[in-house]
C-alpha cells in the first residue's frame, strides 16, 4: 500500500515537471501587425493673381477681374493687388483684368493639378493694368505733339521712357480740334494672352510695346512717333531691328507694317504711320523656351515635425528683362515646407518648382543674344509632395500621400 | 536598425535603454521595492501567527485545499512597445482563479490556475491619427507552493502558458493576431483564515517572460521580443475544502 502511495506522489510529481516541460516548449508568434499608414490630410491649391499698374509704384486699389474656368465663369471685384482662387478644377483659366480708366490684360493658365490628393498646389499669373492718357487737344490745321507717358521702370527697353506722336500741320483733315489719347501698354511675357498684347504672334519677332492711339483716325499726312528704344549693343550686334505693326481693336494684327528707324546708337526708334489705332513695336528677336523643374527634398526627423524654409531664385537675363519690362528679373521662390508630426512616423516633403529656360535669338539668322536656364515660373508656383514613413526600429515603409 | 542610445540629451525621455545608468538605478530601486514587499509580508505574517489548528495552515492529508480568487495590479515591461514604438502602456488590473491541491504527508501545495489580464494604450498623433493597441493575456499556470505553517505565508514558484492576442486598431484597419508562449513566476503570499471556510490574503508574484511579436513594415516582418517580466500584486479570497 505505501509502494502504491509513494508510486502516486511520484507519478503526480513527474506529471508536474512534464507539465512544466510542455508549458517552457510550447510557444507560437504573436502574428504580424501591420502598421496602417499615416492618413494625410488633402493638399491646398491656390491660383494667384496679381495685377498691378505697369506704371511701377502706381498702387491700384479696386479692379475688375473676369475669370473664365472649366466650372464656369466668375466676375470678382478685389480691393488688393492679389486674388486668390483656392477651389480649383484642371483645365484652361482664361483671366481678363480691367478697371474704367485703364487698358487690361488677358491671359491663360492651364491649371494642372497634382495628381497626388495630398500635395499641395500653387500658381501665379500676373496680369497689368494701364492707365490710358488723358486725351489732348489738337489743332486740325496747326497739327501739334502728343506725350504718352512711360511705362516700366522708366530704366530701359522699349516704352520705359515717354514716347512723342507729332502731327503735322493738317495732318487730320478738317477743321476744329481732335481730342486724341496716346498711351503706351506693356506685353506679357508669354504666349498665354489671348487678348491682350502677345509677346509672340509675328513671324517677325517679339511684340514688347505698343501704342494706342484713339480715336481711330486716317491721316491724310504721315505722322510720326519718336519713342525710346533703348537697344543693347549685344542687341545692335546681333542684327536686331524693329517695326510698328498694326492691328485691330481685338489686338488681331492686319499685316500692315512700317519699319522702325533706328538712330542715337539704338537709343531711339522713329516711326511714320497713316493711321492711328493699335500700334505695336515688334522686335526681330524670338525667346525660345523649354520648361523644367526645380526639386528639393526635406525629411524630417522620426516623430518630429518638419519645418524647413525653401528659397530658390534665378533671373532673366538682363537682355530679356530689358526688352519685355520685367523691371525685378530675380525670380524667387521662397516659402517654408511644414508638416506636423506624427508619432513614429518621419515626415518628408518634395517641393517641385516649375522653371523656365530660354534662348533669346534673332529670329532671322539664330544668332544667340542670351541663354538663361531655370527661372521659376512665378514667385508663387510650386507644387510640394508629402509623405510620411514608419520609423520605428523594426524597419519602415513609405506611406506615401494617401 | 538598433536606436542609438545617448547617455546624454536622447530627445525621448521614454526611451530608456539598457545599460543606460537610468535604466539600470530604475531596476536597482524595483527590486528592492519588491523585496521589501516579500519581506514585509513575512513580518506580517508573523504577527499573525496562530495554531497548526487552522485549514488554511495544513490540512496534514491530500487533496483539495482551496479555490481562490486573486484580483490586483500587473505591471509587465512591455518595454519594446514603451521604448520603440510610442504605445505608453502602464500597469493594469488582472485577475486569476486557482484551484489548489496538497501534496500527501508534505506542506506543499500544488495549484492550477487560470488568470486575464489587459492592457490598452493608445497614439493620439497631430493629422487626425489615432492607434491603439490593446494586449490581452490569459494564461493557464501551474504553481508549487511551500507553505509556512506558523506564519500563515507561503512561498513558491511556477511556469504557465500565456495566450495573446494583440487588438490592434488603426485608423484603416483593425486587426487581432495571437500567438501564446510560456511564462514563470515567483510567488509570495500570506492568507490569513477569517472562518472556517474562508481566507483573504494578499499574494505578490514576479512574472519572468517574454513572446515574439511580429511586426509586418511593407513586405518586411520583423520578430520583436515583448519582455512581459514585471511584477503582480493581488488581494486573495479563498474558499477552504
Amino acid at each position: 500500500m505505501k509502494t502504491f502511495q509513494e508510486f502516486k506522489k511520484t507519478l503526480i510529481s513527474m506529471m508536474g515537471l512534464v507539465l512544466i516541460l510542455f508549458l517552457v516548449q510550447c510557444s507560437k508568434n504573436v502574428g504580424p501587425i501591420d502598421r496602417d499608414d499615416l492618413v494625410l490630410p488633402d493638399g491646398e491649391h491656390a491660383l494667384i493673381i496679381k495685377t498691378s499698374s505697369s506704371k511701377i509704384g502706381e498702387s491700384i486699389s479696386s479692379y475688375q477681374l473676369k475669370i473664365q474656368s472649366p466650372s464656369g465663369t466668375q466676375n470678382v471685384s478685389p480691393t488688393s493687388g492679389s486674388y486668390t482662387i483656392t477651389e480649383l478644377t484642371n483645365g484652361l483659366y482664361t483671366i481678363t483684368s480691367s478697371k474704367d480708366g485703364y487698358i487690361g490684360q488677358s491671359v491663360q493658365f492651364n491649371v494642372i493639378l497634382p495628381g497626388d490628393r495630398t500635395s499641395d498646389y500653387s500658381a501665379q499669373v500676373e496680369l497689368l493694368l494701364t492707365k490710358s492718357t488723358p486725351p489732348v487737344v489738337v489743332n486740325n490745321l496747326t497739327g501739334g505733339q502728343v506725350v504718352a507717358p512711360p511705362i516700366g521702370n522708366g530704366t530701359n527697353g522699349t516704352g520705359s521712357n515717354s514716347a512723342t506722336m507729332t502731327i503735322p500741320a493738317g495732318a487730320i483733315t478738317g477743321t476744329g480740334t481732335t481730342s486724341i489719347s496716346f498711351t503706351q501698354i506693356p506685353p506679357v511675357a508669354g504666349n498665354n494672352n489671348p487678348a491682350g498684347l502677345k509677346s509672340v504672334d509675328t513671324d517677325f519677332g517679339t511684340k514688347t510695346s505698343a501704342f494706342v492711339i484713339t480715336p481711330v483716325t486716317t491721316f491724310s499726312t504721315p505722322v510720326s512717333i519718336e519713342f525710346s528704344l533703348n537697344f543693347s549693343q549685344a542687341m545692335l550686334s546681333k542684327g536686331i531691328t524693329a517695326r510698328l505693326y498694326e492691328y485691330n481693336e481685338n489686338w488681331v494684327t492686319t499685316g500692315q507694317f512700317v519699319n522702325v528707324v533706328i538712330s542715337n546708337g539704338g537709343l531711339t526708334g522713329t516711326v511714320q504711320i497713316s493711321r492711328s489705332g493699335y500700334w505695336a513695336v515688334v522686335e526681330s528677336w524670338e525667346a525660345v523656351f523649354t520648361t523644367g523643374t526645380y526639386s528639393q527634398s526635406f525629411t524630417s526627423g522620426c516623430s518630429e515635425a518638419l519645418n524647413a524654409p525653401f528659397s530658390y531664385a534665378k533671373g532673366y537675363g538682363p537682355e530679356y528683362s530689358a526688352r519685355m519690362q520685367i523691371a525685378a528679373s530675380t525670380v524667387t521662390v521662397s516659402t517654408v515646407i511644414q508638416a506636423p508630426a506624427a508619432l513614429w512616423f518621419t515626415r518628408s516633403a518634395t517641393i517641385n518648382v516649375p522653371t523656365r529656360n530660354y534662348v533669346m535669338r534673332n529670329k532671322a539668322n539664330l544668332a544667340v543674344i542670351e541663354t538663361v536656364n531655370g527661372i521659376p515660373q512665378s514667385a508663387l508656383s510650386y507644387s510640394i509632395a508629402y509623405s510620411a514613413s514608419d520609423c520605428h526600429d523594426s524597419g519602415g515603409h513609405d506611406s506615401g500621400g494617401n | 536598425m538598433k536606436r542609438a542610445c545617448s547617455l546624454n540629451g536622447n530627445k525621448d525621455e521614454n526611451l530608456i535603454c539598457e545599460f543606460h545608468p537610468t535604466y539600470l538605478l530604475k531596476l536597482y530601486t524595483m527590486k528592492k521595492i519588491y523585496l521589501s514587499f516579500i519581506l514585509t509580508i513575512f513580518l506580517v505574517s508573523g504577527m499573525f501567527a496562530q495554531s497548526d489548528s487552522a485549514k488554511v495552515i495544513d490540512k496534514g492529508n491530500h487533496g483539495f485545499r482551496a479555490i481562490s480568487l486573486v484580483t490586483g495590479y500587473y505591471n509587465p515591461s512591455l518595454d519594446y512597445y514603451i521604448n520603440r514604438t510610442g504605445f505608453q502602456f502602464t500597469g493594469s488590473l488582472y485577475s486569476s482563479l486557482y484551484l489548489e491541491y496538497w501534496m500527501q504527508n508534505l506542506p506543499v501545495t500544488m495549484r492550477l490556475g487560470g488568470g486575464y489580464y489587459s492592457t490598452n494604450a493608445k497614439i493620439e498623433g497631430d493629422l487626425n491619427w489615432t492607434e491603439e493597441l490593446t494586449l490581452n493575456y490569459i494564461s493557464v499556470n501551474l504553481d508549487v507552493l511551500w507553505r509556512f505553517k506558523s506564519i500563515y505565508s507561503y512561498l513558491g514558484a511556477g511556469a504557465g502558458i500565456n495566450f495573446i492576442t494583440a487588438n490592434y486598431k488603426g485608423p484603416q484597419t483593425n486587426q487581432e493576431p495571437n500567438g501564446y508562449s510560456p511564462q514563470f513566476q515567483g510567488i509570495a503570499g500570506f492568507e490569513y483564515p477569517v472562518s472556517t471556510n474562508f481566507s483573504i490574503g494578499v499574494e505578490f508574484q514576479y512574472i519572468i517572460g517574454s513572446y515574439t511579436q511580429e511586426i509586418k513594415s511593407g513586405t518586411i516582418i520583423s520578430e520583436e521580443t515583448i519582455d512581459i517580466n514585471g511584477p503582480k500584486i493581488g488581494l486573495k479570497l479563498s474558499y477552504l475544502f
